[in-house]
């Protein structure tokens, strides 16, 4: 009786002393890492498609409100701080860095640095939804500058300014959400990076949590302009 | 990546996953940090580059009355954003390395976005093609009419007011709109009470904030004048907190307060005259008697906030900006604030609501 070829080495007694990464084996329906490594990378940018999709509805929303409603535009967009936004969108872009960086670490086997970018990629994250809620959220809201049936703010003027801060609270909150989601997820791969998980021959964890928060970047950066410059 | 043949043909792995060449990892390119790094720094550049073209264009606005076509605007902005998205994706995504698919995939799905949006667009955008009467804003929903807190009004109009109704009942507000205004008069007579050059500025009722602060400009040695700007001041961020509904529990200690603050400032600086004028507004501010209220000086104080409200929000002086596009469609014509205190049912648009249709027609 002849001996199948395996895709896999047994796994070897001695070697128990290497890093988690070096052993990851892929699962048993790929053919291979790399197999694995595309297809779940494939399968992460058709979610992807489906997230930018789910933005569209919001984006359609704001472009044709603002065709037929361009006072009611610029009176809002004009009630908000760009310094904000400006700031936000900085920290996003720092944090979108960090997150390629620790990327590049664990392909490098950089363990310390990886974590370290992951960890700030977290803070920044929280940072974002610190400085949306405490200065824009907040004031706004106290001021009555709240979307549909809750508005509140005496001194608006166009009729329409309601529907403004409905796009507006849809779109930010929205947003906020997802920078919470990537935040959870980039932690839970700080947990799996303590044991060692991730390294140079597999990254995959890592990678598609980038994703998800270059996404998240994605959004911000025309959620940005639109929101807060165009006048 | 050749399969080195049919020599090595292999049923159970037909497509040559295990063959050499195949192993792991090897066609996944690692981005370097100069790269990355060098990404950032664009990214970041485009982020300064957008914010500086949208503050110059108001900028150049307000000092040369240049007025910009609003494409202008959304195309510079709008081109920025789509330029740091396209870098974000290739670079920091990694599009440009890896499996075409994976940009086949985004390309198609932003084809979708863009069929989604034209679509919406032709129908939306076109109802008044070819009939007339399908032109003009959808109402339900979103000016309000349905929601029972507005009263049958629009929400804007509701929000006004109850908040009017509000300005004239809740005590707290009262006193401190009334304090303002005592605060008003303070500055007004302590002017008055100044030696002939300064009554030359003269200035007509409630542009008094303005005429102080010129002639606290002007004629800086005046005790009067000092002390005028100073209580004029301490009215202003009385009115501020208001228009920003920040707390205030008790309006005449804070003004009391304040002007103490502010009094001894000025003794500090050496304007002891000036420091003893404040001082005794300070007291005048905890034990005075407050003006007489009525509903028209309510609805001229919530002007003021208003006013206050809409020059320090934002962009700030957005509402005297031009919008080629805002005359078309909307009814700005009453965007003044005699147009926002008029609470009576004659608001904006109210022959529009009150048909309480699903969608109904304004003319212009």
């Amino acid at each position: 009786m002849t001996t199948l070829p395996t895709s896999q080495s047994l796994p070897d007694l001695h070697e128990k002393k290497k890093p988690l990464w070096s052993r990851y084996v892929h699962g048993h329906h790929w053919r291979s890492q790399t197999e694995e490594f595309d297809g779940l990378k494939l399968g992460f940018w058709l979610f992807l498609t489906t997230e930018v999709l789910l933005f569209a509805g919001i984006f359609c929303a704001y472009c044709l409100f603002r065709a037929m409603y361009p006072g009611a535009w610029a009176e809002g967009s004009g009630s908000l701080n760009w310094q904000w936004g400006a700031l936000n969108t900085i920290v996003l872009l720092l944090s979108s860095y960090t997150m390629a960086a620790a990327i590049y670490c664990f392909q490098t086997d950089q363990q310390k640095r990886g974590r370290m970018n992951l960890l700030i990629t977290i803070i920044s994250g929280a940072a974002f939804v610190a400085i949306k809620l405490v200065f824009e959220y907040y004031p706004k809201w106290t001021m009555g500058k709240r979307p549909g049936s809750l508005f509140d703010y005496p001194f608006a003027t166009d009729p329409h300014v309601p529907l403004w801060w409905s796009v507006y609270y849809c779109g930010t909150a929205l947003h906020a959400l997802h920078v919470i989601i990537g935040m959870i997820l980039i932690a839970r791969v700080y947990v799996k990076s303590l044991k060692g998980q991730y390294g140079p021959t597999y990254y995959t964890g890592v990678e598609v949590a980038g994703l998800y928060w270059h996404l998240v970047d994605l959004i911000w950066i025309f959620l940005f302009p639109l929101l807060y410059l165009i006048h | 990546m050749s399969h080195q043949a049919a020599t090595s043909f292999n049923e159970l792995d037909p497509h040559g996953y295990e063959q050499p060449g195949h192993g792991q990892h090897h066609s996944h390119p690692i981005v370097g940090p100069f790269t990355l790094r060098s990404i950032l720094a664009l990214l970041l550049v485009f982020t300064v580059l957008t914010v500086g073209q949208a503050q110059a264009e108001l900028w150049l606005t307000g000092a040369f009355e240049i007025a910009f076509p609003l494409w202008v605007n959304i195309v510079v902005v709008m081109g920025i954003a789509t330029v740091k998205a396209v870098l974000v994706m290739a670079f920091f995504m990694q599009l440009r390395y890896d499996n075409p698919i994976n940009t086949i995939i985004m390309a198609f799905c932003f084809f979708a976005m863009s069929l989604f949006l034209g679509f919406t667009a032709m129908d939306l955008l076109t109802r008044g093609r070819v009939t007339e009467f399908k032109n003009g804003p959808v109402v339900a929903g979103g000016t309000g009419a349905g929601v029972p807190s507005a009263n049958g009004q629009p929400l804007v109009t509701a929000a006004r007011t109850r908040y009017l109704e509000k300005f004239l009942a809740d005590p707290v507000l009262v006193e401190a709109r009334l304090t303002a205004r005592m605060l008003d008069d303070a500055a007004r007579s302590t002017l008055a009470a100044a030696p002939g050059a300064l009554q030359a500025h003269g200035h007509d009722e409630g542009s008094s904030a303005h005429a102080d602060s010129r002639a606290g400009h002007d004629e800086a040695a005046v005790p009067e004048a000092l002390a005028a700007a100073a209580i004029t001041s301490v009215a202003s961020e009385i009115r501020h907190k208001l228009a920003y509904r920040q707390s205030l529990p008790s309006p005449r200690l804070f003004a009391a307060k304040s002007l103490a603050d502010k009094a001894a400032s000025l003794v500090a600086d050496g304007h002891a005259a000036a420091g003893a004028l404040v001082s005794t507004a300070a007291a005048d501010a905890a034990n005075g008697r407050l003006p007489a209220d009525s509903k028209e000086l309510a609805a001229h104080d919530f002007e003021m906030l208003a006013a206050e409200a809409h020059a320090t929000s934002g962009h700030g002086g957005h509402a005297d900006h031009g919008h080629t596009a805002s005359d078309k469609n909307t009814t700005r014509g009453k965007s003044g604030l005699s147009g926002a205190l008029d609470t009576t049912a004659d608001g904006h648009h109210d022959d529009a609501h009150s048909e309480g249709g699903h969608t109904s027609v304004e003319k212009h």
